[in-house]
């Protein structure tokens, strides 16, 4: 009877043990003075993972390369930049929280950059608590409250920029006067009657007329969909959808008979991955695609010292990649999200939270991709995302080539933003 | 006191003292990831419970996670259109749950255990689908942002945004709360009248017992309990949307009553719970890309040498060791 | 309606019945819905995959060959994996704890980018006026060819003949000499080479990476509970309505068609459970 007893203790003990074990020994070392930590979650498992491993190495590379001159210089100190990656395979909320978490408690990261997957809302609580700042996209940022969360910027406008990637597409194809917008929709939600005064707009200023078409989530087989968008006249379409969908809608496009561009939201895969989607080289030509790299931007001005540190990236990343050029996203949310961070520590001369943002928020910052003045108060309550010059690429035989660009300077522009009139 | 009493109240010293231990812990390891893992592993042992109590009655709930999705968004709209306290918001997301499966319930529970399977399955896929589309109530995709509550007690004040400590005690309460129902229901006649339903329902109906109507009973239980647990882990995410709830999400609640044992109707849910949950998170945070594959193997594995569940361990642990004794004490002979 | 629409509504219909008669026959054999069904269409994508499009082997050749690997994997899944387990809600959990080994593993030895099958039958036919896909004729016409050949291979043969008394009544069946067991392996084989060998006919339609058994799998299922549980017949009039929904409705009203495929399934559901053809369980 005793020994039972024992044995059962031992038990729990032996399990207590296992458990406590695995938690990380609570007292550090004390670190080295003057580290600047930042934390990125991003995909690394499923599907989306070909995103976060395109972009992992060139942010690793950016931080090697700041290290290497001495430190990010901070007021009169020169932080070493330590950069910590979490899977979060932004279509699973939970797991991109776990990831927030493990970055925050356990990392102890002082930002969180380069965060586009749609689980903003849940993540933004955790940021704000614990005065992290949260560079992320705006395509999730539907909740957005200015009170609630005042350690978030945006430095990635994917809703607001669309509009004027769209543009520049058609400023680049004279001859198509009939844009389609489609992508998946959610909802009851009347869009095309809340676009319409945007599309009026549209007309307007550029003198293309829109048509939408939008398709229920997961859904894979576009063919329906491609026919009645050529019934309704559509010459070029643009598209919210993932490289998946996108490469699927040209594959069955080409089935179909139908040429037209097809634009993206984000930027283009490797082409050797596009072709994998699309089905052959022909069928994926005119596919176009956020296209970043600032050594190629033409309508923006790029401070010296980023086009330079760009330059170096570029260079490094091809010296360790048998001269592939680095994937054109990382240049999109990666890397300039973390200069966003790192500039607005250097402006505050601090890194302390709130003083950061006192200076990002409607402040003007220098980025790799041009020099923008945060905007946003109007429709966001708050100035805090940035511009972005909505380059656009096409693919043209077996390369991602530049086609146009239309920058976004203000948030707050009509034809930039309709998340307002949804509001509405 | 004799030997006798004190094998016969062992159980109920261990679970004190599992219990103390569990209220003790936060306090002592400070690890904020841990402590949330664990506040998550809560919310699921809450849904394996749920899926345990169906079960329990004789059917397979695979869709669990629309009671999730209903008691996540009526808490959320009660928290934030309505403005109620916390604890009645978490009540209200029970009721509402409770409410739905029973009016659900009384239709599709006469159907054979496969087909209520699948049609649980597809309600399961539907809700989500509700979720997205009915942008006027859950305001699809972009979901509903909760305020962290502000909870007042006499002079002391928690607020719920800067520490999620409270929570921990909170959603342990509510486990311990759900635990005590379950296993007294199970304890009690219609613990026994439930299982009879299950494994002997043609003999039962015979008796005079009317299935349909235990089964209901389990049903709107498990969804109750649910509908809190969903209502609270919106409170945790400050969030609700359509994300959240994955028709995987349901399988999980499966997976985790085998592994850790069917035959029980509360320890075994638990224990499941909280190791899927566990292991899950942190496989994910150290293997990344290697997790898929690693938490189907290990489920496999572990269903293969334990197919009862991890509850077992607990019987056949004491006599492994006692073996091992054994073995050491035969003599040279025996030496290993 | 445009004669693509058609076409199209065939195409996936041809997915969706081949898929689902797969999952019914496994079903008859294994007593459980299995859930890693699905996977068996990605690997079969993936066969074919390194058969035609790296290797070069002919297209006919490399469906037949995806077949016989795919079911082949399928028998020692059933054999050595599920069999040992006596219960019903282990194997379930058994069943989908492989979605994610499969896919864990496929990640692994083939990586996650998406790859391409190009068609074997490029280019477009001109049939009455009408310019048609010959990539989706011809799917169309081979996985006709296949329903047929399996229906004629059940109803028509003896061997057909002894796999439905051994999935009707096993042990009667057993007394008049047939070698249930055999039969079963063969059953297993054949319902997870169809499950392949609709991924290899749809792979030139889409792409092939890890995770594009997920979808299938839905499909398949919602056709056999529309079809009816046991009935191959139903499987296939299921993957009709169900192809028919995602084309042409899909065309007419847009939006709302997978609402409408799943509200079909709860209707069923609520009036006659068992399916169109199902037989009734009391």
């Amino acid at each position: 009877m005793k020994r039972q007893v024992i044995y059962i203790a031992l038990a729990v003990v032996l399990i207590l043990a296992i458990i406590t074990s695995c938690v990380a020994p609570a007292a550090k070392a004390p670190a080295p003075p003057k580290i600047l930590k930042i934390g990125c979650a991003m995909p690394f498992s499923g599907s989306a993972s070909l995103w976060g491993e395109s972009i992992r190495p060139v942010m690793e590379i950016y931080r090697d390369l700041i290290n290497a001159d001495g430190g990010w210089q901070v007021g009169d100190d020169k932080y070493i930049i330590e950069l910590y990656f979490a899977d979060g395979p932004i279509f699973s909320i939970p797991a991109d929280v776990a990831a927030a978490r493990s970055l925050i408690y356990d990392k102890q990261v002082s930002a969180i950059v380069s965060y586009f997957g749609i689980g903003y809302s849940a993540v933004a609580p955790i940021t704000t608590a614990e005065k992290v700042i949260l560079n992320s996209s705006t395509i999730s940022m539907g909740t957005f409250n200015t009170e609630r969360e005042p350690y978030s910027i945006f430095g990635f406008p994917a809703v607001e920029m669309s509009i004027n990637q769209a543009m520049a597409v058609m400023e680049a194809f004279p001859q198509y006067k009939t844009l389609c917008w489609t992508g998946t929709k959610g909802g009851n939600v009347d869009i095309e009657k809340i676009y319409a005064p945007v599309d009026e707009e549209i007309q307007k200023k550029y003198g293309v007329r829109s048509i939408r078409l939008y398709y229920p989530e997961g859904t894979t087989n576009y063919t329906p969909y491609l026919i009645k968008m050529a019934e309704m006249g559509a010459e070029v379409l643009f598209s919210f959808g993932t490289p998946l969908e996108i490469g699927l809608m040209a594959r069955q496009r080409h089935q179909l008979g139908y040429k037209w561009p097809i634009a993206a939201n984000g930027a283009i895969l490797d082409t050797s991955i596009v072709k994998g989607l699309a089905g052959s080289e022909e069928a994926m030509q005119n596919i176009c695609g956020d296209f970043c790299y600032p050594w190629l931007l033409k309508k923006v001005q790029i401070a010296p010292r980023y086009m330079d540190m760009a330059n170096r990236i570029r260079a490094e990343y091809k010296s360790k990649n048998g001269g592939k050029e680095p994937y054109a996203g990382a240049f999109g949310v990666g890397v300039p999200t973390m200069g966003h961070y790192l500039e607005g520590v250097q402006m505050a001369g601090t890194t302390d939270p709130d003083k950061v943002m006192k200076v990002l928020r409607g402040g003007t910052v220098e980025t790799f991709l041009g020099k923008y003045t945060l905007s946003g108060k109007e429709t966001y309550g708050s100035p805090v995302v940035f511009g972005f010059p909505c380059a656009m690429s096409i693919i043209k035989g077996n390369e991602s080539v530049y086609l146009n660009e239309e920058p976004l300077w203000d948030v707050d522009h009509p034809l930039a933003d309709v998340t307002d009139l949804i509001k509405k | 006191m004799d030997k006798a009493k004190i094998k016969a109240k062992l159980p109920l010293i261990l679970l004190l003292a599992f219990i103390t231990f569990t209220i003790i812990f936060p306090l002592v390891v400070k690890d904020r990831f841990l402590i949330s893992i664990l506040i998550e592993a809560g919310v699921m042992c809450l849904f394996a419970l749920g899926f345990a109590a169906v079960f329990r009655s004789g059917q397979f709930s695979l869709g669990q996670a629309a009671f999730l999705a209903v008691g996540g968004y009526t808490g959320a709209l009660l928290a934030s259109k309505a403005g109620l306290p916390f604890w009645l918001s978490l009540l209200g997301a029970g009721l509402s749950s409770a409410i739905v499966a029973f009016l659900l319930g009384i239709v599709i529970l006469r159907m054979g255990g496969l087909y209520f399977s699948i049609a649980t399955l597809a309600l399961g896929e539907i809700a989500i689908i509700i979720a997205k589309n009915w942008d006027n109530v859950t305001s699809g995709m972009t979901g509903i942002a909760v305020n962290a509550p502000l909870v007042k007690i006499g002079e002391l004040s928690i607020n719920f945004a800067t520490t999620k400590l409270p929570y921990y005690y909170i959603i342990l309460l509510l486990v311990i709360l759900a635990a005590l129902m379950f296993w007294r229901i199970d304890r009690s006649r219609l613990g026994t009248v439930v299982r009879s339903v299950a494994v002997a329902p043609v003999m039962s109906e015979q008796v005079g017992i009317h299935l349909m109507k235990y089964r209901v009973i389990m049903f709107t239980l498990a969804a109750f309990v649910t509908g809190i647990a969903g209502a609270f882990y919106v409170y945790y995410l400050s969030w609700v949307g359509p994300p959240l709830f994955s028709g995987a999400q349901s399988t999980v609640a499966l997976i985790m009553c085998v592994i850790g044992g069917l035959w029980s109707a509360v320890s075994g849910p638990i224990i499941g719970a909280i190791i899927v949950s566990y292991f899950g998170t942190m496989m994910q945070i150290h293997l990344e890309g290697l997790r898929p594959l690693v938490f189907g193997v290990l489920v496999i594995v572990l269903i293969w040498f334990m197919p009862n569940g991890l509850v077992e361990l607990q019987y056949r642990f004491p006599a492994w060791i006692k073996s091992l004794f054994k073995k050491k004490g035969k003599g040279p002979d025996a030496a290993a | 309606m445009p004669p693509a629409i058609f076409i199209d509504s065939l195409v996936l219909s041809s997915m969706y019945i081949l898929m689902a008669s797969g999952l019914v026959l496994v079903f008859s054999i294994m007593g459980i819905l299995n859930f890693a069904h699905g996977q068996f269409y990605m690997l079969g994508a993936y066969a074919i995959f390194y058969l035609f499009q790296q290797a070069g082997i002919n297209f006919f050749v490399s469906l037949a060959l995806s077949a016989a690997i795919v079911g082949f994997v399928g028998i020692l899944i059933e054999r050595y994996i599920m069999r040992p387990i006596g219960q019903p809600v282990q194997a379930v959990v058994i069943t989908i704890a492989l979605i994610s080994v499969f896919e864990g593993l496929i990640t692994l030895i083939a990586g996650p980018a998406p790859r391409s099958v190009t068609s074997a039958f490029p280019g477009t036919v001109s049939i009455a006026g009408v310019s048609l896909s010959s990539e989706r004729l011809a799917t169309v016409i081979i996985a006709v060819l296949l329903i047929a050949a399996l229906y004629l291979f059940i109803q028509r043969t003896r061997l057909g003949l002894a796999l439905r008394a051994a999935a009707q009544q096993p042990v009667a069946a057993g007394l008049f000499g047939i070698q249930v067991a055999r039969v079963s392996t063969l059953v297993m084989g054949i319902g997870c080479g169809l499950a392949a060998l609709a991924g290899a006919i749809m792979a030139p339609m889409f792409y092939v990476d890890p995770w594009i058994g997920g979808q299938p799998l839905v499909m398949a299922l919602l056709a056999i509970v529309i079809g009816g549980m046991g009935s191959l017949g139903g499987a296939v009039v299921g993957g009709i309505i169900l192809g028919m929904i995602g084309s042409i409705v899909a065309y007419y009203i847009g939006f709302w068609s997978q609402l409408i495929s799943f509200g079909i399934v709860i209707v069923i559901l609520l009036f006659r459970p068992q399916g169109l053809f199902g037989q009734s369980e009391k």
